[in-house]
C-alpha cells in the first residue's frame, strides 16, 4: 500500500465520518484514526462483555457499520433464532453509507442467541449472535474437545 | 458465457438506450431502470450505461457456461446461485456450471442481470439496446429466448471484489404520497386545455397501472381527464415519459420503446429522474403524480446522480480496503 493510498484513504475516512479503520494482511497492519494525538500499534480495542459464553461461539462484526439482521428489501430476518448456520452463511448485513456488506458465519451451528438489535452501530469485533454447538456435526467434536 | 434455462418472454438486453436517432424515426429503447441498471454496473466496475439483460417476467432460470461475475439489482425477490441465497442489489462472483434463479418479485417488477464488462452484443446506432419494433439492436433484434447463449465482455473471475451489495433507490430515494409509489410530473403544451377539475383530479386521484402496460408504454385507469373542448393535435415529436390523453380520458405514459411521434394532446412528462419509479411499478399497482417545476426536475436528475456517485465512491473505497 502506497502513502498516496493511505492518503487517498484518511480523505474518505474524513468524508464519511468515520472514527477511524484497520486493515491487516500479511506484511501489513494499517491503523488509521481520525482526532487522536497519537496512534499506539497494535491498538486492542476493547471487546463488550455481552456475553460470558466461550468466544468460540460468538461471531463477531467485521468492521464498522450499521448492523442489519433483515435485509432493508425483505421482511423475514436471515437467519432464525434456534435454526442452523453453516459455515460461510450470510446472518447478517453491516450497512456502511450506502453499501450492504455481507456478515457471514465463520463456523457451523444452532444460532442460540442474538444480541444486538437491528440497525445498530457497531465497531469492529463486536459480539453479535451466539451459536450452540447442537446438530453441528464435526463442529461439535471441536467444541467439545475445547470445552474439556 | 450464459445460456438462458427458462423458457421465458420479453426478456432483452439493454443499456442507457439508442439516443440522437430520433429524427430517423428509431425510438431510444433502453432499461426502463436507469438508476438499477447504472447500480448493477457500477458494483461490477462497469461503465454505467454497460448493457445488461433486463428481465420482467419469472421465474428466470440461467446457467453460467464459465465463470463470471455478475449483478442482479432492480426487482428484488428469492433469487439464488446454487441454491445459495442472493440478497436484492447484489454483486457476486459465479463459477462454470452454476445455475441461477430469480423468482417472483416482492417489490419491483423487473430485474437486472448485469454480467463483467457488459453484455456483449454488436453495437448497432451506438447502442446495445434491444429496438423490438424495429427488430435489430441487442440479441438479433429480438427478445431472449430458452437456449440463448449471452457472452460478457469480461468473463472469469473478477479481479474486483464480490459479494457486497447497495441500498436500493427506492429506499435511498424515496417518493412517496399517501404510502403509493409517486412521480413528478411538468405540465406539457396542452395541459391548459383541460378542464379545471380533471387537472385538480389528476394530482389528487390514484392511478391503476392497467394490464395494457409494457415497455411501449402504460395505459392507467382513474377519473378520465377530460378536455375543455375537442382537441385535433398534428404529430409531433414525444419522448419516453410524456403522458397523452387520448378520447376517453385514460392517459398513457411513453416508455422506452415509444414510437418516436404521435398526435394525442399531451398533458404533461413524467420527469426523466422518475421514469425508473413508474419502470419499477407492478401491473395492477396504484401509483400518483406531483406537479413539479422545470428546476426542480433538473434538480431530481442531480439527486439521483449524486447517489450513483456516492455508491461508486464506497464502491472503490470497498475494492481498496479489500485489495
Amino acid at each position: 500500500m502506497t502513502n498516496q493510498e493511505i492518503r487517498q484513504l484518511a480523505v474518505w475516512l474524513k468524508e464519511t465520518h468515520l472514527a477511524g479503520a484497520e486493515i491487516r494482511r500479511p506484511g501489513l497492519h494499517l491503523v488509521l484514526k481520525r482526532n487522536v494525538d497519537e496512534v499506539a500499534a497494535p491498538v486492542h480495542i476493547a471487546e463488550p462483555a455481552t456475553s460470558k459464553a466461550p468466544d468460540e461461539r460468538l461471531l463477531k462484526t467485521p468492521g464498522l457499520g450499521r448492523l442489519l439482521l433483515t435485509h432493508p428489501q425483505q421482511s423475514e430476518v436471515l437467519v432464525l433464532a434456534g435454526s442452523r448456520v453453516e459455515r460461510g452463511q450470510l446472518v447478517a448485513l453491516l450497512q456502511v453509507g450506502d453499501l450492504l456488506l455481507p456478515v457471514r458465519s465463520e463456523k457451523a451451528g444452532r444460532l442460540a442467541a442474538v444480541l444486538t438489535v437491528c440497525g445498530t452501530t457497531v465497531g469492529f469485533g463486536e459480539a453479535f449472535m451466539r451459536l450452540d454447538a447442537a446438530g453441528a456435526g464435526e463442529e461439535r467434536s471441536n467444541e467439545n474437545r475445547f470445552e474439556r | 458465457m450464459i445460456e438462458i434455462l427458462s423458457a421465458t418472454a420479453l426478456a432483452t438486453v439493454q443499456d442507457f438506450g439508442r439516443f440522437g436517432s430520433l429524427g430517423y424515426g428509431v425510438g431510444t429503447s433502453g432499461a426502463m431502470d436507469h438508476l438499477a441498471l447504472a447500480l448493477g454496473n457500477l458494483l461490477l466496475g462497469n461503465p454505467e450505461d454497460a448493457a445488461a439483460i433486463e428481465i420482467p417476467l419469472f421465474p428466470f432460470e440461467l446457467r453460467f457456461i464459465e465463470d463470471c461475475a455478475f449483478a442482479v439489482t432492480g426487482a428484488a425477490g428469492e433469487a439464488s446461485l446454487d441454491g445459495q441465497p442472493l440478497p436484492p442489489f447484489w454483486v457476486a462472483q459465479a463459477r462454470e456450471g452454476q445455475a441461477l434463479s430469480l423468482g417472483y418479485p416482492t417489490s419491483g417488477s423487473r430485474a437486472y442481470l448485469c454480467l463483467a464488462g457488459g453484455v456483449d452484443v454488436p453495437l448497432v446506432l451506438g447502442s446495445r439496446s434491444t429496438q423490438l419494433r424495429g427488430e435489430f439492436g441487442g440479441l438479433q433484434g429480438r427478445a431472449l429466448q430458452q437456449g440463448d447463449r449471452i457472452s460478457a465482455l469480461r468473463p472469469g473471475v473478477s479481479a474486483l471484489p464480490t459479494d457486497f451489495g447497495v441500498v436500493s433507490p427506492s429506499q435511498a430515494l424515496p417518493l412517496k404520497l399517501d404510502g403509493l409509489t409517486a412521480m413528478r410530473v411538468l405540465p406539457a403544451a396542452e395541459y391548459e386545455c383541460f378542464l379545471d377539475e380533471s387537472r385538480a383530479a389528476f394530482w389528487a386521484g390514484e392511478w391503476k397501472v392497467t394490464t395494457q402496460s409494457n415497455r411501449y408504454g402504460y395505459r392507467l385507469e382513474g377519473a378520465p381527464i377530460l378536455p375543455k373542448e375537442a382537441m385535433e393535435v398534428r404529430s409531433h415529436g414525444i419522448v419516453p415519459g410524456v403522458i397523452q390523453v387520448p378520447h376517453g380520458g385514460q392517459p398513457i405514459i411513453q416508455m422506452r420503446d415509444a414510437q418516436p411521434s404521435g398526435g394525442y394532446p399531451k398533458f404533461g412528462t413524467v420527469i426523466e429522474a422518475d421514469l425508473w419509479r413508474l419502470g419499477q411499478a407492478p401491473i395492477g399497482s396504484k401509483v400518483r403524480f406531483i406537479e413539479c417545476s422545470y428546476t426542480e426536475a433538473v434538480a431530481a436528475l442531480e439527486d439521483n446522480q449524486r447517489y450513483l456517485e456516492e455508491v461508486r465512491r464506497l464502491v472503490d473505497l470497498h475494492g481498496l480496503a479489500s485489495r
